[in-house]
């Protein structure tokens, strides 16, 4: 049987091999967790769109210097965690040095893809909660609660020690839940 | 004690150690409250996970890679561009660096004239009459040794290059007053300087 690592890795051979359609299958693949991602960490379509076609284009820019030591779902995962810490950052940035207070996270606007009303206020409560939880908490939070990742694989695609993303986690849960509380 | 929200965040987190983990974990099958607080903490978390769950447009997803292919082409595009965008300042530097290299050249030919010049100006009319055009024309090395007495008080430009010191050795100095140290002047600032010398004496000698 064929793991999900090897048939990753062979898309990523076919697709240095000149196969386009490999690098198809590898977006196919990936792009919602890649969005979703996005979306939690900056709050807002419009900002969870830029960076998933930031880190799609990454990845066919950079998929040549994968070196195979580790999957391509790690691999892609620290370009995401990158792109979106990034993109917060920026937006921190144009905050600071603009007149206006804007808001770090995107208001929900008309153009998204959460059409639903009932999704709509559940992405919306999240997001109102997601806000408050600085952004490297929020990281291991997400990474956590909405994509099911051990301690072990947070720490290889971020670099941190077990230790300190648990005591990252443990604030950030905190958080939330007062956040909840007070929401109720 | 801790409150019980706060270990069982611990717990959630992984905080616990082997022991605390047992110990709670028995707690939390014998006390109701406890396991009403953390069902609590437990289903609050589970509705913020179920954002997961969410429909969303399926269109969006569907026109992710030709969007991220049009990006790529653009970015190609605006790669050939900015290879244009910097070969253009590229080459205008090139190009002045090689007119300034020209003119600069000029400027060490001018140099040249300009102490060309200068010699031959600081030369009476008698002098040149009597022995230059002659001797310039059979041997203008010979000639400098002959009247290196200070006599042609060649005034040296400042900025002149360092190559002249031969020749300012030879002029200014009377020690200096070996043919050798001609030598060290190149063939070219020789001619440069003999064939202006040569000209200008000439055409005093037709005035």
């Amino acid at each position: 049987m064929v793991t999900v690592q090897e048939n990753d890795f062979d898309l990523v051979r076919r697709f240095l091999a000149g196969e386009e359609v490999a690098f198809n299958m590898i977006v196919k693949k990936y792009q919602k967790k890649i969005y979703w991602h996005a979306r939690q960490m900056t709050g807002g379509h419009l900002d969870a769109d830029e960076v998933t076609q930031e880190v799609l284009i990454v990845i066919f820019n950079k998929l040549k210097n994968f070196n195979f030591n580790s999957s391509l779902y790690t691999w892609i995962y620290k370009i995401v965690t990158t792109r979106s810490l990034n993109q917060i950052r920026r937006k921190q940035v144009k905050r600071f040095f603009s007149i206006d207070d804007k808001e770090e996270f995107d208001l929900p606007g008309k153009q998204d893809i959460v059409t639903e009303l009932d999704a709509k206020e559940k992405i919306e409560k999240v997001r109102k909660v997601l806000e408050k939880v600085p952004p490297k908490q929020r990281q291991i939070f997400i990474m956590r609660n909405f994509e099911d990742l051990s301690y072990e694989e947070i720490s290889e695609i971020t670099g941190k020690s077990v230790g300190g993303l648990k005591a990252n986690y443990f604030h950030a849960l905190k958080k939330v839940l007062e956040l909840t509380n007070e929401k109720e | 004690m801790k409150k019980n929200s706060e270990r069982i965040i611990e717990y959630l987190s992984g905080k616990l150690n082997e022991d605390e983990k047992k110990f709670f974990e028995n707690e939390l099958n014998t006390s109701v409250g406890l396991k009403k607080e953390f069902d609590d903490l437990n289903s609050k978390l589970l509705e913020l996970s179920s954002v997961r769950e969410i429909k969303t447009n399926e269109t969006y997803f569907s026109n992710l890679i030709p969007r991220v292919y049009q990006k790529l082409e653009t970015e190609k595009k605006l790669w050939s561009f900015k290879k244009v965008y910097y070969l253009i300042p590229t080459a205008t530097a090139v190009i002045v660096l090689f007119l300034f290299s020209l003119n600069s050249n000029n400027d060490y030919n001018l140099g040249y004239h300009e102490l060309a010049s200068q010699v031959v100006n600081n030369i009476s009319d008698q002098e040149v009459s009597e022995k230059y055009s002659a001797e310039l024309e059979s041997d203008p090395g010979d000639y400098f040794m002959a009247d290196n007495s200070g006599e042609l008080n060649v005034q040296l430009p400042a900025d002149i290059d360092l190559k002249n010191d031969a020749y300012t050795r030879l002029v200014g100095n009377p020690l200096a007053n070996e043919y050798s140290t001609l030598q060290n002047l190149s063939d070219d600032e020789l001619e440069i300087v003999y064939e202006k010398l040569n000209s200008t004496t000439s055409q005093k000698v037709q005035k």
